[in-house]
């Protein structure tokens, strides 16, 4: 089927699907190019609904910086909601680009971004729906190649088989040589090993299928690269310094309301507070810090490109930019006559976070945020959570006193160490926390998962009946005035944790969890766990014994080829630390923690405001 | 000042929703740097008022709009700014300078004309068609049931919420029909109950499919006279 004949169906069919708006594809700052006239027609897919898909940074990234490329057009593609599928399947209509309603079969190069583990379904819905062979050793010269990247790349081994090329670390540093090492190879009669054994020599370029790796029951049993000019581990791609690199100066603005409706302007990248339990922490290391002025350009043009009403500091630690004080006074004094909203999307527990919050002041709207994540000081040194309780009472009364009446307390239960007391702790802290004046206190409890390349990457996770317990015990306890209690199912930590410290056996799982009808697995009404355990076991596993296999401190882990940057020694004495309930400070203000990235990625961390730069 | 404008809503926006062309227009607003004014307070909304809602799915020729503005602006400025900041599809084609104490149009308005396009598997029969529309005229009471949102179904005479009905083609297996109804807060009746009213008693229409519905006109109805919004704020 054509994009003309997909056209003229969805003319019948939009007006009977919800939210319709979602596949328009025509909304401002998206590109029309013709693909007939491009060397490379590249598609962004994100496995997840437009709404979520349109919030997310990277891919406007992408979008913009390839398609100011002469020669190159990229459009974007979202999983089309359960009622649109399904009329596609009716009539035969293969998945489709937004902006061209071409096949997504047709374009050359598909580049799926890997945000979250539950997503891994709808990737082989859409690549199903796109009638495209679902296992790479499937697809031919004909086919796309499909790229992957993301956070979640930072373990790929349970999605490799569906891919050809992983991108280790910050694409917008490598996607262009991806493109035009492909675009030379498409001049050429060569085969596809061809083209993949080229992409391998990019730096943060990782060809699964060149790398062969068994397992026996819990460990990696054998790893061989296929040929002798293959380094044993693929090394992140990192940019060194955020202000040369490609930020939009605008960019597409959505009729319909998305998740995030707002100007992102990333402040930062990265966060050296070394959480334990926080890959993001990790994986996005050092930490480089946009200047003060080059922020303020960034602004002044997507402000007036986009004409949105609010404009969003971001990073992994909002408070932690150098700059942020005279930034942010700088963006209020600018926009608040175009009624634009400044907002810190992530705060720390600290008084000062209160002091920019009275000055952006929409955030009194929304309410403040604090992690302080477990509930006993004990528990916040075993995780590194540089959060005491004197802080979080300090914040919280200086908020009330400057007029918030709602705070928001995320907690995490199934840490590593937990023991009822620290349960008791989140109980106690949020009353305390309650107690001051007259504040709703919502209380947020997520499931710790281990993530790879974390200090937590060995512990276990938690028994399922212990978890429910605990959500049992919080229920009960976190009664009274202004207290409520907000908590995710357990079962979907479970499904997240197989994932995230899977290994290529999960290939073949998650090819039956999607036979078995599993999609849209990070919207809870659409799960079903009994799915998934049913896959494990026709794959010859079982999920929770995957779940709790023991990883060795010692032992190959099976995303030990992927260089993240920190070494695994840092990662064992963090570990050791934890246990022995010991913190680690932030290497920005102290010494140099030796985690290993300077020396790994050859790139320090970069604060504009000066700081201390360890080395040196 | 205030500024009234007439804009189309045309085919490549007409899935937006209302909140979503306030959202766009305001957006619009601020990148053409036009001095909208602003409701005080912790959630400052942009003083635009729309003359009537249009439905999801529907195409527009005649959309109205009140602008309320801090400082004085130039009309035909602010017609050509807006426009280029405004998407394919949304589009100002007029706007006059009205008195500041003009009445709200959402009061006003009560009428509405529409073209109604409709398909069927089966050839249509021009005279059959044309008796449809006489016999509908004639009639006193036509009665349908409006479905509603978390409330129970209510059942009501739509006849004397349509004031003109037109023929406008046939074309083999597609009709195209004119009707002129009421609208406004005093009464609303939707092009889609309309459709629904011949489908339930003409056997001509009940295969029928509502394909494409434009607004043509929205009007102040005052017994027989027609105005448009526009002619309204400046008689
Ligand atoms: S502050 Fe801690 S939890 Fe937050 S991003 Fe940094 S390391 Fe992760």
């Amino acid at each position: 089927m054509q994009s003309e004949e997909i056209r003229e169906k969805l003319e019948d069919i939009l007006p009977k699907v919800s939210k319709p708006t979602r596949y328009l594809g025509n909304e401002m700052y998206s590109i029309d190019k013709d693909l007939d006239k491009q060397q490379i027609n590249f598609l962004l897919a994100f496995p997840d609904i437009y709404e979520v898909g349109m919030s997310h940074l990277g891919i406007k990234i992408l979008y913009h910086l390839l398609n100011e490329e002469d020669g190159i057009a990229a459009e974007r593609v979202y999983t089309p909601w359960f009622d649109l599928e399904e009329k596609m399947r009716e009539l035969g209509i293969p998945l489709f680009s937004l902006e061209s309603k071409e096949p997504a079969k047709n374009f050359d190069i598909i580049g799926f971004t890997l945000q979250y583990e539950l997503s891994y379904s709808n990737i082989l819905n859409m690549l199903d729906l796109a009638n495209i062979p679902l296992e790479s050793e499937n697809r031919t010269k004909d086919d796309p190649l499909l790229i992957a990247g993301g956070p979640c790349a930072a373990n790929p081994e349970p999605i490799i088989d569906f891919f050809d090329v992983i991108v280790i670390g910050e694409a917008e540093e490598l996607i262009k040589e991806v493109v035009d090492i492909y675009s030379q190879w498409q001049k050429t009669e060569d085969g596809k090993e061809k083209l993949l054994h080229q992409l391998a020599k990019v730096s943060g370029i990782y060809i699964p299928s060149f790398y062969d790796i068994r397992y026996n029951v819990t460990k990696v049993n054998s790893f061989m690269p296929k040929y002798s000019d293959l380094s044993d581990s693929i090394t992140k791609r990192v940019i060194s310094d955020l202000d040369e690199s490609y930020y939009p100066t605008q960019w597409i603005v959505p009729y319909m309301d998305i998740v995030h409706d707002r100007i992102n302007l990333e402040v930062a990248r990265g966060c050296s507070r070394s959480c334990r339990f926080c890959q993001a922490g990790m994986i996005y290391r050092p930490v480089r810090e946009r200047s003060q002025e080059r922020l303020e350009e960034l602004a002044s043009n997507l402000i007036g490109k986009t004409g949105y009403e609010e404009l969003g500091l971001t990073s992994l630690s909002t408070s932690d930019y150098s700059q942020i004080k005279g930034l942010t006074e700088k963006l209020v004094e600018d926009y608040s006559d175009l009624q634009v909203g400044i907002s810190l999307p992530s705060l720390r527990a600290e008084p000062f976070s209160v002091e920019l919050g009275k000055k952006v002041q929409q955030i009194k709207k929304t309410g403040l945020t604090f992690a302080p994540e477990a509930g006993t000081q004990r528990l916040r040194d075993v995780i590194n959570k540089g959060v005491t309780e004197k802080d979080l009472i300090e914040t919280v009364q200086a908020a009330y006193d400057a007029g918030w009446k709602r705070v928001k307390l995320y907690f995490m239960i199934g840490l590593p160490t937990e023991t009822e007391k620290d349960l008791a702790g989140i109980v106690s802290l949020a009353k305390k926390v309650a107690e001051i004046g007259k504040l709703k206190v919502k209380v947020s409890v997520s499931t710790f998962i281990p993530k790879p390349h974390t200090p937590f990457q060995w512990v276990s996770f938690n028994r399922m009946e212990e978890l429910k317990d605990k959500i049992d015990y919080l229920k009960q306890n976190l009664r009274g005035k202004g207290l409520s209690l907000d908590w995710n199912d357990p079962a979907l930590s479970l499904l997240e944790a197989a994932f995230s410290r899977g290994d290529r056996r999960l290939n073949q799982v998650l090819i039956k969890a999607w036979q078995l009808g599993a999609k849209f697995e990070g919207w809870s009404e659409h799960f079903d766990v009994s799915i998934w355990r049913q896959a494990f076991k026709e794959v010859g596993l079982d999920l929770e014994k995957y779940v709790y296999r023991d990883f060795n401190l010692e032992a190959r882990l099976p995303w030990d080829h992927i260089e993240i940057g920190v070494t695994k020694d840092y990662l064992r004495r963090e570990y050791n630390k934890a246990l022995a309930e010991e913190v680690t400070l932030d290497c920005r203000s102290t010494e140099c923690s030796g985690c290993g990235v300077n020396q790994i990625l050859d790139v320090d961390n970069c604060l504009v405001g000066g700081g201390s730069n360890n080395e040196d | 000042m205030k500024i009234r404008a007439k804009m189309a809503k045309g085919d490549e926006v007409k899935f937006i929703s209302h909140l979503d062309l306030m959202n766009t227009l305001t957006r619009a607003l601020r990148r053409a740097r036009i001095p909208i004014k602003f409701s005080q307070g912790y959630n400052p909304r942009p003083a635009i008022s729309f003359g009537s809602a249009l439905a999801v799915g529907i195409v527009s020729q005649c959309e109205y709009i009140d602008f309320e503005l801090k400082t004085d602006f130039s009309v035909e400025k602010f017609k050509k700014d807006l426009n280029q900041e405004l998407p394919t599809g949304i589009e100002i084609l007029k706007a006059r300078e009205i008195p500041v104490n003009t009445k709200s149009l959402m009061a006003k308005i009560n009428a509405a004309r529409y073209r109604i396009e409709m398909k069927t598997e089966n050839i249509i029969d021009e005279n059959e068609a044309k008796e449809m529309l006489a016999d509908f005229l004639a009639k006193d009471e036509i009665m349908i049931v409006r479905k509603r949102r978390n409330k129970s179904d209510r059942e009501f005479n739509l006849r004397p919420m349509v004031f003109e009905l037109k023929l406008l083609d046939v074309m083999e297996k597609r009709i195209v029909i004119e009707a002129l109804i009421q609208t406004g807060s005093s009464g609303n009746l939707r092009t889609e109950e309309l459709v629904r009213a011949f489908q339930q008693r003409y056997p001509i229409s009940n295969e029928f499919e509502l394909t494409y519905v434009k607004r043509l006109g929205l009007y102040v109805k005052q017994k027989d006279k027609l105005l448009t919004p526009i002619e309204v704020a400046l008689e």
